[in-house]
Formats: structure tokens, sequence, C-alpha cells
């Protein structure tokens, strides 16, 4: 089921109405939320639906285990079979191919040639956010950052909340289960913010997100040697600008439908490309996923504590490359992340010693480093967007030897780039505004915001169900 | 005196007893409302996407006579004829709106009535084709292409009475159109069989093109079944017809399929039995090409702008793509026509495109109907078939 679908449209009000008429009845509540999320789910594939309840029992189950553990070592047993459960359905899921094109390759290297059978299975959507959802949960449990939810059904809603069952955010149990044990009271403030959010969402998604796509980003990366330098630097820019449309929007959905709900989801995005420095960059971009490689990974290895600290970012960095797909494009585009973070921490570090002082203390310089920051995110992005690393390589070819002939930009696309640019970079309190305006507005004039934006929506919908982060 | 109220997440919030009745009453009032207003706001939204389908509903009954309320009162513009099986029109009805005015025989066709005896001395011709023969936005029956060919029969052979059947009808692909001439035409006993059968069936390229790839089987989703917008849902209908640019691009070519590659295996099939029907009901066979509006001499911006309906219709291939998907198909009408000793009329040759001529892509305007008219007159005047008979 698409978000941007009338079928999701009506279920969406059936959800909407059966919530509001049960606020009083939490347990109802909650078995039509548990019920409405499975259904949710298995509208993209039932079959699925499985792994949904296994990754909730494991987890579910392992934590239980850990909290009434007295000892380290069964601590860790419990907590290693949750991690070995929910990253081998992961690596089961979405890497055995890589693993197995990797060792072939390896192989054919060595002299030898083995068939080996490519696994004929379908990514199950969702399944790198759910998975990561059950572990932060396992993991806080265990370092005793959070106690064990002994009510399953609770568990069960948090892994498959249909709001974030598909694309994130990836929330933590103690963000999500007080909610559902005592769920913040309802306001209508919420619930108008939540329509505000979801219309906002599908805008981002179907009306900037998908020209640029259109337009600019898909025939350049699927025909570089066409394109002229020019378009394809345009297109390297528009492709960071629909990536940011594409999940931020699906974000803005999932929390303005949880908002209605009377829940409340985290942020996920903060102006990412307004950022100052590539940490800084991670800092405001997916932010529950970086933040989930920080806590579970990154300080898991020792952090900037113990060890060596750029080499834990190095690793921390492959693994948020590898997260996104099983391929060599996304764990080299990881360790270029990597690689400058490490540099941007080496240069705070010693700037003084190195007698940069002058330069950095600059007024201009934060300006400097956010034109940077945003330059090597988008190009490096080159690698996100290419099926492999020798298209990234022809693509980057393409750009620097300019044989394309097609150098102008659909109008189109170049409108949906400014205005995505301008959106991007209009002050944050703007939104507050128009949204503080919008929620004091009369019914009717909501209504007719919404219903215009719908057939504004109707019109650029491509029909495609999907979002870029579905795939991930 | 003051109390402390416990909410949860660690919200607590003072009150003094004095004004605790005040603060209670506002309390209970938001919260045994406190969906209200986001309910009142999708209610009217509800309301005004309803209002504007109703505008709509309204507007397509004012103009064509034709609105989802003809489903409830019997009163569709198509109906299943019960002895053939086949879509025909609501047989003996008149469907009147400003922009048309459709009469229907007995046998569901836009035609007059017509006797399933043909009288002595008649000279019978029936074209056969999809919505364009049907005369989509022809007015009245009297604006199609095949009325106006009667008419200028007669005038050209007024010593012989002559009937043109119009047995075109909207959404027919070659395989109902060989149904139709089978089922419904022949049984009255025409003297020559015109086709022009239209483009329908390029949709059948554009279905399904998912499942395998370079001949490997692909794994498949397998959800739980999915609502669709229902097809009389105007609103949407109306918007995506006019705003097909907004969703293709002239740059990429990826999400769009190769025309040229394409197998016409089964629409020559399809072609040959046609053909073959005719053959066996002993009519003579005049197949015209299809026509359309967007030609490639004109601007880029003209022909995106003609063929805008049919990328809607057909979104899996570009404008490139829709040209040679034109042209391939009407090269395999000629040469099935030769390889069958029939006739053909090249009207794509024959009337030029653009706006005059054509409503949308496909679909003739007014002088588009006279220009067809006055072509396959000329064809049958120069031909030997209306003297043979």
């Amino acid at each position: 089921m698409s978000l941007p679908s009338l079928h999701f449209f009506i279920f969406a009000i059936v959800v909407f109405g059966a919530n509001a008429l049960q606020l009083d009845r939490l347990s109802a509540r909650k078995n039509m939320l548990l019920a409405a999320s499975y259904y949710f789910y298995m509208c993209w594939d039932w079959r699925f639906s499985a792994l949904l309840l296994a990754v909730a029992c494991i987890n579910y189950f392992a934590a239980l285990r850990i909290e009434g553990s007295r000892s380290d070592a069964a601590r860790k047993r419990w907590l290693a079979f949750a991690l070995v459960g929910c990253l081998g359905l992961l690596a089961y899921f979405k890497y055995a191919n890589f693993f197995i094109e990797s060792v072939a390759t390896l192989l054919s290297r060595m002299g030898w040639h083995p068939e080996l059978p490519l696994l004929n299975v379908l990514l199950p959507v969702g399944i790198s956010f759910f998975s990561f959802q059950g572990i932060s949960y396992t993991i806080d449990v265990y370092r005793r950052q959070q106690d064990a939810t002994r009510d399953f059904r609770d568990f069960a809603l948090y892994i498959a909340f249909f709001p974030t069952v598909l694309s994130g955010p990836i929330t933590r149990g103690r963000q999500m289960l007080p909610q559902f044990t005592s769920p913040l009271p309802y306001t209508e403030e919420r619930g108008l913010e939540g329509l505000y959010l979801i219309f906002r969402g599908l805008t981002k998604k179907l009306v900037f997100a998908d020209t640029l796509a259109l337009q600019i980003v898909n025939p350049a990366f699927s025909q570089s040697q066409d394109y002229s330098t020019s378009f394809l630097v345009i297109a390297v820019y528009a492709y960071s600008l629909q990536i940011y449309m594409d999940l931020s929007g699906y974000t803005d959905m999932a929390r303005g439908v949880a908002k209605t709900l009377g829940f409340e989801l985290p942020e996920n995005f903060n102006r990412p490309y307004q950022a100052t420095s590539v940490s800084n960059f991670w800092q405001r971009w997916h932010i529950s996923m970086s933040g989930f490689f920080r806590d579970y990974l990154f300080f898991a290895l020792g952090g900037s504590k113990y060890g060596n600290t750029y080499v834990n970012l190095l690793i921390t960095f492959a693994a948020i490359g590898i997260w996104h797909g099983g391929a060599w494009n996304f764990i080299v585009y990881g360790l270029l992340h990597g690689l400058v973070v490490g540099l941007e921490r080496l240069l705070r570090d010693r700037y003084k010693s190195w007698g940069l002082i002058y330069f950095v203390d600059n007024t201009i310089f934060p300006y400097f480093a956010a034109f940077l920051s945003l330059n090597f995110v988008a190009f490096s992005r080159v690698l996100f967007r290419s099926d492999d690393l020798d298209s990234a390589l022809d693509f980057l070819a393409a750009m620097l030897t300019d044989q394309g002939e097609t150098h102008l930009v659909p109008v189109l696309g170049l409108a949906a780039l400014v205005i995505s640019i301008a959106l991007h970079y209009t002050p944050r309190d703007w939104d507050l505004k128009i949204l503080a305006r919008f929620r004091r507005s009369p019914a009717i004039v909501h209504s007719g915001v919404i219903s215009g934006v719908a057939l504004l929506l109707i019109a650029f919908s491509s029909g495609s169900a999907t979002f870029v982060y579905f795939q991930f | 005196m003051s109390q402390q109220n416990n909410f949860p997440h660690g919200q607590t919030r003072t009150f003094s007893r004095a004004s605790s009745n005040t603060w209670l009453q506002q309390d209970l009032s938001l919260a045994s409302n406190p969906t209200r207003k986001p309910l009142r706001v999708l209610c009217w939204t509800i309301c005004l996407l309803l209002a504007l389908e109703t505008v709509l509903q309204v507007r397509s009954h004012y103009r064509y006579g034709q609105s989802v309320l003809n489903a409830f009162s019997q009163e569709t513009l198509y109906v299943t004829d019960a002895l053939t099986g086949l879509k025909v029109l609501r047989p003996n009805h008149v469907f009147h709106g400003t922009e048309v005015d459709i009469r229907t025989n007995g046998l569901g066709l836009r035609s007059p009535s017509i006797s399933s005896a043909k009288p002595a001395d008649t000279l019978r011709v029936a074209v056969i084709g999809a919505s364009t023969a049907q005369g989509a936005y022809a007015r009245t029956n009297e604006d199609t292409f095949v009325y106006r060919l009667g008419k200028l029969l007669e005038r050209s052979h007024p010593a012989t009475h002559i009937e043109v059947i119009n047995a075109g009808i909207a959404g027919y692909g070659l395989t109902e159109q060989r149904r139709m001439l089978e089922k419904i035409v022949l049984p009255l006993q025409p003297d020559i069989v015109i086709a022009y059968s239209g483009f329908n069936d390029f949709a059948e390229y554009c279905r399904d093109q998912t499942g395998e790839t370079d001949g490997l089987p692909r794994a498949r989703r397998v959800g739980l079944p999915l609502i669709e917008p229902p097809s009389w849902l105007l609103a949407i209908d109306v918007i995506r017809k006019n705003t097909v640019s907004l969703r293709s691009s002239a740059t990429d070519k990826k999400p769009y399929r190769s025309a040229e590659a394409l197998d016409l295996t089964p629409y020559k099939r399809k072609l040959d039995d046609f053909f073959e029907v005719a053959k066996r009901g002993n009519v003579k066979l005049v197949f015209a090409t299809n026509a359309r509006a967007f030609r490639r001499d004109q601007p880029e911006a003209e022909q995106l702008a003609l063929s805008e309906t049919a990328r809607y219709y057909n979104p899996c291939f570009d404008l490139a793509g829709l040209h040679t998907l034109h042209d391939r198909h009407n090269a395999a009408i000629l040469e099935a026509t030769r390889r069958h000793g029939a006739h053909s009329v090249p009207l794509h040759d024959l009337i030029p495109g653009g706006r005059r001529y054509f409503v949308d892509a496909n679909h003739f305007s007014d002088e588009g109907e006279k220009s067809a008219a006055e072509h396959l007159h000329r064809f049958l005047n120069r031909s030997s078939l209306l003297r043979d008979n």
C-alpha cells in the first residue's frame, strides 16, 4: 500500500476514526493499532509479516531474559541471541547475494570459476528499519538504559507501528513504549500539526523528489554519456535534493500520521545541507539512523575513549554505507565519509598547533566549511546513486570529459530544483510560523488547502509506490 | 492551598482549589473533543472533494449526457450484448448533452435502424473500429465520418440505395473488432467492410512489464488486495489526462519501452484473423491505416502537446516510441492487406496532423471527420469496389 494512494487515504481515515473513538480505551486502541499495522505491512507482502513477528518475539524474549539474568555471561548470551537473530535475518535477505557475488569474484580472480547460485529472494520492505528498532531495544535493556517491557502487545506494536515500519524514523523503545503505556494527552493542535506534516511530506515527495528524479537525475544517471558536464553537475545537486525531499517527505508523513493518532515520533532531519562540516551533516541527516550507529556501534567499539578513534569511525561509516545496500559502492561511500569525518576530527584537535587558527577563526570560515561540506556530500553521492562502482566511475568520467550534447535542463526540473533549494535555506521559523497560522485558521481553510494540495498531488503522482529508502 | 496533578512523562500542573473548577471544565471540554477540529477538517476535505467530483459529474452529464448517475438509473452508455457477449452502445437510446447527441439503433450501434435482411438493390457498407470510428468527439451521429461517407456516396451514386453502418465501439481492440465483424456485421450481409482499427491494441504493451527480465524469473511481492480509484472518478481522470507533461520526461529514456524491439507477431496474428473472417464472410475489405495528430515534422513542443492523451494511455512509451509504434502498426496493416489481397487507404498519410484535424492525439475534430470521409469516399470512387456491386 503506497502512502500516496487512495487505499492509504481510506486506511488512514478508518484508523484515525477508530483511534478517535477509542481515546479512552487504551487496550482497544492498541489492539486496533496493532491489527492496522500488520494489515498495512501485509498489503506490501503478507508473507513477510512473519518476519515482523519474528523480530518482535526474538527481542521481546531476549530482553526479558537479559533483565532476568544475574550473570553477565547469561546476559551476553541472550544479547548475542537477539543480535544473531536480527542481523541473521538482515544478512540473509539483504546481503546474501552480495556475499555470494563477492566470493565468486574473489575466486575467479584466483583462477577458479565456480558457479555459485544467487538467491531469488525479495528484500522485505522496511527490514533494515524494524530489525534495527528491535536491536536498539535489546541493547538498551542490556545496557540497563531501559526496562524490559512485559507487554508483548506493546512491543509488537513498537516493532510494527505502521507509520515507521517501512522507512523509519528508527525509533527507540524508550521513545515509543512509554507512549503506548500511557499515551500523551490527545490535543487538537497535535492532530492539526499531523495533517500539516502529512501534506507537507506528500508535496516534498510527489512534487519535488519525483520531478527532480524524472526530469534531471534519472536521465543523467542512466545515460551520463549523453549529457554535458554542466547538466551532470546540476544532476549531482539535484540528486542530493531529491533524496532529501524523498526521505524527509516520508518522515514528515510518518510523523504526521503518528501525530494524528496521538503519538510523537522523533525528527529525522535538520536542514542537513546547512551543515558546517561532514560530521555536522551526519548530526542533521537521517538522525535516527546515524544516531543508531553512533550509540550502538561507534560507542560499542570504544568511541573516542577506547581504541583508535579513527579506526572506530571508519568501521562505523563503513557499516552505515553497507546498511544502505550490499554493494561496494555503498561501502566506499561510507568509508569516504568516515575518512573525512576523521580528518575533521584531526583538524579540530590540531588546528591551533598547525597554525590554522587565523583561517579557522575567521568569520568566513563557517560559510566556506558549509560550501565544502555540501559539495563533498553531493559529489560522494554519485557512489550512492550509481548501481555499482563501475557506473559511478562512468558517471564521473562523463562529467570530466564533457562529451554529451544535452546541456539544457528541462524547465520543470529546474523549477523543482530552484524551489527545493529555496525551501531548504529558508529560516526554520518561517516553517513554524506557517504551521502556527495553519493551526489557527478555520477548518474550512484547512480543508481548502488540503484539497488543493491533494489535487496537485494527483497531477504529479507518477503512480510509483516506492520511496528511495524503501530499497534499504 | 494548592495541589499538584501528575501527568504522564513528568508533566506537572499546579492549580489552586479556587480555580480548579474552571480549569477542570476547560480541560474536560478539551479532553472530550480533542479530535473535533481534525475530524471537521477531514469531513470538510471529503465534502470539498466530493463537491468537485459532483461538479465534474454534472458537467459531464450536461455536456455528454453521461455521469455516474447513469449507472444507478440503468442508463449507462455501454451494455454487454447478451447474444454476442460484446460491449455495445445501449440499444435504441438517445444520449443527449450540449457536446454530444448519440442516437443508437437496436443493435447498439451509432447508426440509424437497419433491417437484418439486406433489401434488394442496396449497397451496404459497414465501418468497423473503435472510438474514432464511433465518433468520440462528433457531436451528432451526422457529424461522424461514417455518416458523412454515406452522404458522399449517396450524392455520387444517386441511383443506388446506400446504407452505411457505423460499427465502431470505443475501447475495441482488433480482437473485439473481429468478433463484431463475425457476430454482428456479417449477418447484416454488407458488401464492403471498412476497418479503421485505432490504437487500443497499444495498451497491451504497457500492461505488466514486470516479471521476467534477462530470462530469469523474478520473485514477486504477494500483498493483500488494494483499493484502486474507480474508473468513473472524473476528478482523477480529468486532472491526470491534462497533466501528462508533469509526469513525463523528454530526456529520460530508461523508463520507456523500446518500440523498435517490440514483437508485433501477436498484433499481426490478430490482423490475419480479422482478414480471414472477412474472407469467410465474402465481403470486400478495405483497411484504413490509423492517422494521428502528432507528426515528426512538427516542432517537439507541439508534438508533445498533441501526443498528451496517447502518452496518458500508453505511459510506457515516450514520444519517439509512439511514433515508431504507430508507424510499425500501420506498416503491419499495409503488409497484411497486401498479403490478403485486400484494399488499403493510407489515412495516416492523407490526413495531416495538428489541432485542425484532431481533438487529441488520435480522435478526429470536425475537420478530421470530414477529411476522413472524403478520403474514403475518393478511394471507393476510384476503386472498382462500388462498380462491382
